[in-house]
């Protein structure tokens, strides 16, 4: 009933905010872009293999801004301390957001392959059934998880530079590095990328296992000791 | 929730600070701060701003830890970890909301985050507050005036005990001061709610609080009671004449002290003035100099905390 509570209130200032909306004709257009340059392909797994790379880094940085923003707008609206001096636990407050950003991003995720599936079926990509763009969803919607679990650094980032700013800034960088991080062949051990060599056909090992759940963890528990032990002057 | 062993705490005391000191690096913001204030009482917080009441006030919401000293409010120790003390404690540090939801979505959130399961307690404090002509109004196109009023309506929703205010009636026009004034002042006389507020309108405080401390360079430098406050305010007798040169003269031969005030005229600090200025009327027309001017003026709340400021600058110079 508390978190409830609290998830709707995070769900409210998600809904009501222009930035829902702006994300919403991101992935709309950014999608069908990379869909219209690819749409010389000849069948779906070859169509989907050209998009998912690209597809997959949009989804780094995206799922990187919602989670960034949801905390971040908290300092720049000032109303951080609005839910800190609150009767309800600290963690149960991060809890409820993370959990919204789980459900955003889900939607973000379920909502772009949706485009680029449409696209296809526009642009006439031929030697399809429901069955072949299933078998490509579900890892594609596993990846989409993953990219989520390491999300979690740009929120406790926000948390720590107090706004939303400073974590898309470094977001851009980190596409850059991953860039530099696969070329070497170490894609598989950095965590933005592991997630989308996943979407590509790639192996995840044991260690790629461990670097996601690392990250995932210290950017939640990161998070959450910020809301309990930072001092907000 | 913590409660702390001693009784006291638990029962007329609403907020105790002891020896509280905070330290932003070298830099001392709150030094050995010691106050009690009790329950049902109004406090106003006086202070040039850096004196430290915003400080105080956010290590009294457990924003910040004191870097020494200890902090309780209504028998529970202030800690980040003890949210059930929110229960009981409302503030308004700053107006802050989210600017996109309306009036009413902003009390609705507020009041999830109390867990308040009335949603009538909405409706109650818009009509408190005045806010029924704006309730469906987006918080970003409220007035200033109204964002102050949204809130206070926030710090006000779950009816708490105590009421920590910072600053609560800036840029509200007089008749809103007034009736914001008298909101609080019965919170606190009917309904027994402890309020510490801190403003810069001192004239106002002045008209609100039971007490007021004066705070200067991180120091209480002036705790007390707004009836002892009175009788520390310093008068003066205000005198001028036609010949001002001959008042001079007059009043050094009849050993009376004075100084000259800005505009020309003369001011006596003497008590025996003060106590009987007939007799210096009495004199002045004797010596053919009858006064034009003669007035017993008594010191404001600005000019006793601008003295109070300044007796403590030397202090601590």
């Amino acid at each position: 009933m508390k978190l409830l509570s609290l998830i709707h209130n995070e769900a409210r200032k998600i809904g009501r905010s222009v930035v829902f909306w702006v994300m919403l004709a991101v992935f709309t257009v950014l999608p069908l872009m990379i869909a219209v340059f690819n749409s010389s392909a000849a069948n779906w797994e070859a169509y989907f293999a050209d998009l998912l790379g690209s597809i997959g880094s949009l989804l780094v940085v995206g799922f990187s801004f919602t989670s960034a923003w949801v905390f971040g707008m908290e300092y720049t609206n000032n109303t951080l301390k609005d839910m800190l001096v609150k009767p309800v636990p600290k963690s149960y407050s991060v809890l409820a957001k993370f959990i919204v950003i789980a459900l955003w991003n889900t939607g973000i995720a379920v909502f772009t392959f949706a485009v680029i599936a449409g696209a296809g079926t526009v642009i006439g990509v031929s030697g399809g059934s429901l069955s072949t763009i299933l078998t490509i969803c579900w890892p594609f919607m596993a990846a989409s998880l993953l990219i989520m679990l390491v999300s979690t650094t740009s929120a406790l980032f926000a948390n720590l530079t107090r706004g939303y700013l400073a974590p898309i800034g470094i977001t851009f960088v980190i596409v850059i590095v991953s860039n530099v991080v696969v070329q070497l062949g170490y894609g598989l051990y950095f965590p933005w990328t592991i997630p989308v060599l996943l979407l590509t056909g790639a192996e995840l090992d044991f260690i790629s296992m461990i670097v996601l759940a690392a990250t995932g963890i210290a950017g939640f528990a990161g998070t959450v000791a910020w809301w309990r032990f930072a001092e907000h002057k | 929730m913590r409660t702390s062993s001693r009784g006291k705490i638990g029962s007329a005391i609403a907020i105790h600070l002891e020896n509280v000191s905070k330290s932003f690096g070298d830099f001392p913001a709150v030094r050995n701060l010691s106050m009690e204030v009790n329950r049902g009482e109004i406090i106003g917080f006086l202070g040039l701003n850096g004196a430290g009441k915003t400080t105080t006030i956010k290590m009294l919401l457990s924003l910040l830890r004191p870097s020494s000293g200890s902090i309780h409010m209504l028998g529970s120790k202030v800690d980040a970890g003890n949210y059930k003390l929110w229960e009981r404690v409302g503030y308004l540090e700053e107006a802050t909301f989210y600017p996109e939801l309306t009036v009413t979505e902003n009390l609705d959130i507020a009041r999830r985050m109390h867990l308040l399961s009335d949603r009538n307690s909405i409706a109650r404090v818009i009509q408190q507050l005045d806010l029924g002509a704006h309730q469906d109004k987006q918080a970003k196109r409220l007035s200033l005036g109204n964002k102050q009023r949204l809130g206070l309506a926030k710090a006000m929703l779950h009816n708490p005990e105590v009421l920590i205010l910072d600053e609560p009636i800036n840029g509200l026009d007089p008749a809103s001061v007034v009736e914001i004034r008298e909101l609080l002042l019965d919170l606190s006389r009917n309904r027994g709610v402890t309020i510490l507020i801190s403003s810069h309108l001192l004239e106002e405080l002045s008209k609100l609080v039971d007490r007021i401390g004066i705070m200067h360079r991180g120091q209480l430098i002036q705790d007390m009671k707004m009836n002892q406050l009175e009788q520390s305010l310093q008068k003066s007798l205000m005198l001028d004449g036609r010949n001002r040169g001959a008042l001079m003269r007059i009043l050094t031969e009849q050993g009376y002290s004075y100084a000259e005030a800005a505009d020309g005229r003369l001011v006596l600090a003497e008590g025996s003035a003060i106590a009987q200025p007939e007799k210096l009327a009495e004199l002045l027309v004797r010596t053919g100099q009858p006064p034009t001017h003669l007035s017993v003026v008594t010191e404001d709340l600005e000019g006793y905390f601008l003295r109070m400021i300044r007796t403590a600058g030397r202090k601590q110079a």
